[in-house]
């Protein structure tokens, strides 16, 4: 997934959680670095 | 399992999803993982030429790219740099936010939340669509791969456009006028103008090879929109009226007055529109309103 903001966030999110191997790539260095080292904690409201 | 947060409203679901790996650059990430089998797009539209240049040392021969952002010319942008066989188009209809970082919320309307096809349909192409779908279903999204032939109803393009329809006529028109959507459509002169978009669209559409009917989308799709969500202030309006953002509306009405010059079809309500909401979203400091209120502190 290349951008990484909301959508991007979000659609990577559905797709991991169906089973895709994602990467990441978006230059928002926090967010890169804490989804690494503790996940993405993905919400749907 | 997912944990439950139960409020006055809804029902959210938490999920901790591990197992990303994360990069700040195309150059990172080529150098740890090599090339990807399919590299799917998520930058504003406007930045999507360049991403397609940045994200170069993770591409492959064999890598598809899809795009899954809003609104027209996205393919356009692909095409310029992958060869269409290898392209996939798109668009999600759910609501996103980031609050912070390593924590999205999907906040998906029901019905359904996903479209996308391949620019053609051709073995590769139906290999990644058919895993995107997959794991877009099991991982809880309604989602649809529409691989009709060019010009059916069941093609991509026939749901990008008929979703660029509704935005270029609601968001563009109700922001410009700062009024719901139902307010504009109980005003005759609102009215003119949400017609008048939707019959350009319509023409341009149906001239770029994806048919539509002008009366027909105003009987079923806009009835459909001013009937269950007049009381809404469109996405546009909110980026102009709240939060004073940069909108959609290049590759929105700015893109269709576009498509309509090349073609040599007229389309002034899509060219004046777009051009008023370029003068606003470069002025929001200068704007009358924002001048008043600094006069009465």
């Amino acid at each position: 997934m290349y951008g990484s903001g909301a959508a991007g966030s979000v659609f990577a999110s559905y797709l991991r959680k169906g089973g895709a191997d994602i990467i990441l790539i978006d230059r928002y260095e926090a967010h890169m670095k804490k989804v690494a080292e503790e996940g993405m904690l993905f919400t749907i409201h | 399992m997912p944990r439950k947060a139960c409020s006055s409203r809804s029902i959210d679901y938490n999920y901790q999803l591990q197992g990303f790996r994360t990069y700040t650059s195309a150059e990172a990430a080529a150098a740890a993982e090599g090339k990807v089998d399919c590299i799917i797009y998520m930058t504003k539209a406007t930045q999507l030429e360049q991403a397609i240049q940045d994200s170069m040392p993770v591409i492959g021969d064999n890598t598809v790219a899809c795009s899954l952002i809003n609104g027209l010319g996205n393919d356009d942008n692909l095409f310029k740099v992958f060869p269409k066989e290898r392209c996939i188009i798109g668009s999600g209809v759910l609501g996103t936010a980031l609050p912070e970082p390593a924590h999205c919320i999907s906040t998906p309307a029901g019905g359904v939340q996903m479209n996308f096809g391949g620019a053609t349909r051709n073995e590769l192409c139906d290999a990644v669509c058919a895993e995107m779908l997959k794991c877009y279903r099991e991982g809880g999204c309604d989602a649809y791969w529409r691989d009709g032939e060019p010009g059916t109803d069941n093609n991509i393009y026939k749901f990008i456009w008929k979703k660029v329809c509704v935005n270029a006529t609601v968001n563009t028109v109700c922001a410009v006028l700062r009024l719901k959507i139902g307010q504009v459509e109980a005003d005759p002169f609102g009215q003119w103008l949400f017609h008048g978009v939707i019959r350009e669209t319509c023409a341009v559409a149906t001239a770029k090879g994806v048919p539509m009917d002008a009366d027909e989308f105003i009987a079923h799709d806009h009835q459909d929109i001013v009937t269950n969500i007049a009381d809404y202030y469109p996405s546009m309006c909110q980026d102009m009226l709240f939060n004073k953002r940069q909108t959609e509306i290049d590759v929105l009405n700015g893109k269709i007055a576009e498509y309509g010059a090349e073609l040599g079809i007229p389309t002034p309500c899509c060219t004046v529109l777009s051009q008023i909401v370029r003068c606003i979203q470069g002025n929001y400091e200068n704007q009358y309103l924002a001048d008043y209120l600094k006069y009465q502190k």
